[in-house]
């Protein structure tokens, strides 16, 4: 019975990709979402680059399982390195 | 601590608030906890970004002359209220957009005159070719759409199209995560490190075009392009000959929101090409400064052909200068639905046998 159930959730996932990927072929006008077309010959300039290390979610995988507990740990400055499995408060839930 | 009210938490977007028991800016909603640095460096990113502004000159603003005016004719449908423009030698007599009769109404005086127009380069034949391969190997189109098609009712139309130039500069914050997996004994512990990445510098976009005529579909518009701006030459009144010109009812003014949207994704986009070694990168925050503006009107060319099927209304366009063809196309329900069931019958059945074989 198990059987006979995994492969209609297979067969039913696939009859949609096929018959919608079908469907998408009739399917041409979209809006654009950018202007990359017009984009004028070597004018991209970013000279201004930096990041750092705000903050850290922690989530627990057991068995394929997500169990959203999470705890937070954050540092400033550029770059940090940031740490791991400080003292952190109640965890939220974060899932993926 | 009441100067530091108005921090939004970089997690989740709720208010932060100083937790006084643990030491740290603490998020209530999402007890992320902050060092007080961290919000500090956050502030200083976000209040040396400056406001958008966005403001186009006109190139050129010349009207019709008299003499022009009185080779040129403007008709109007009757039925969808649609404005053309054909010069004394063609007769438009049926609207491009819905295919009704339309009359002759006036002249233009008091419109602007295009400045540049893209001539056809595509002509009616390959048109129609072009409309005829846009059908073919297309499986769940109807066969009747097909035999039932108006091909000869395509139409070579010039569209009024503003183009907008301009630098862009400014600030794009990004937040982007790196993963790491812990494994432990019985279970993996994944932690998201989450970073605050800034990108600042300048690009410049040209003649980034937007559709200045609300009965020509913005989004069909927007699928036949791009054009080519560098093929464009100086608008004579002679490149009309044989062809309608649609009249433009939406001026620079309202355009350039549109211009303006595809030119902030198109720099974000650019900037986060820059942001590479995390395993997300997602846009937090942007800043943007538009300057040397530039707007000029364009008559770009175009076929159009409208059918209506079942009572729903089909438009296609090919782009006249590249000859890309466009226009969606009904479903075949029937065979959608026995696709599907063949589908989904089969791999159920195949899926079944090998399961079965593994031993399942
Ligand atoms: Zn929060
Ligand atoms: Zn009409």
């Amino acid at each position: 019975m198990e059987t006979l159930l995994i492969s209609c959730a297979v067969g039913l996932v696939i009859a949609f990709v096929v018959s919608f990927s079908f469907r998408a072929q009739l399917k041409s006008v979209h809006f654009q979402n950018e202007a990359s077309s017009y984009l004028r010959e070597d004018s991209v300039n970013v000279d201004e680059r930096s990041e750092y290390y705000t903050y850290s979610t922690r989530s627990v995988r057991s068995n394929g399982n997500v169990s959203g507990k999470n705890t937070i740990n954050a540092h400033g400055g550029f770059d940090g390195p940031g740490g791991f499995g400080g003292p952190g408060g109640p965890g939220g839930s974060i899932g993926f | 601590m009441s100067e530091l009210k108005e921090y939004k938490c970089p997690c989740c977007g709720g208010g932060i608030e100083w937790n006084a028991k643990a030491q740290k800016m603490k998020c209530p909603y999402c007890d992320t906890e902050f060092e007080p640095e961290t919000l500090l460096q956050y502030d200083k990113d976000l209040s040396k970004l400056e406001d958008d502004d966005l403001t186009f000159e006109n190139e050129a603003n010349a009207g019709w002359s008299e003499e022009e005016q009185n080779k040129m004719n403007l008709y109007v449908c009757q039925s969808c209220g649609g404005e053309v423009i054909a010069d004394n030698t063609t007769s438009a007599s049926s609207c491009p957009y819905c295919g009704n009769p339309v009359i002759m109404k006036g002249n233009l005086s008091g419109d602007l005159k295009p400045d540049y127009v893209i001539p056809f380069k595509y002509d009616k034949k390959a048109a129609k070719a072009g409309y005829q391969k846009h059908l073919s190997g297309k499986f769940l189109l109807p066969k009747v759409f097909k035999d039932e098609n108006h091909i000869d009712e395509i139409k070579g139309v010039y569209i009024p199209f503003w183009l907008f130039d301009s630098d862009v500069s400014g600030n794009v914050i990004f937040d982007a995560t790196k993963e790491i997996v812990h494994h432990r004994e019985e279970e993996d512990i994944i932690e998201t490190k989450h970073y605050n990445v800034i990108r600042g510098g300048s690009v410049s976009f040209d003649n980034v075009p937007v559709d200045g005529s609300t009965k020509m579909d913005d989004a069909l518009m927007e699928s036949i392009e791009p054009f080519e701006f560098k093929e464009a030459v100086p608008f004579q009144t002679a490149y009309l000959s044989g062809f309608l010109a649609d009249r433009y009812d939406v001026d620079s003014e309202a355009s350039k929101k549109r211009a303006r949207e595809r030119i902030i994704e198109s720099t974000i986009s650019e900037f986060k090409d820059t942001v590479t070694g995390f395993d997300s990168v997602t846009t937090k925050d942007t800043s943007l400064k538009f300057s040397k503006g530039n707007v000029k009107y364009a008559l770009y060319p175009a076929w159009i052909l409208n059918t209506t099927w079942q009572g729903k209304k089909f438009t296609f366009a090919m782009n006249g200068q590249t000859g890309k063809f466009v226009g969606d196309l009904p479903t075949d329900k029937t065979k959608f639905g026995g696709l599907f069931g063949v589908t989904f019958v089969a791999i159920t059945i195949i899926m079944y046998i090998l399961l079965k074989l593994m031993g399942m």
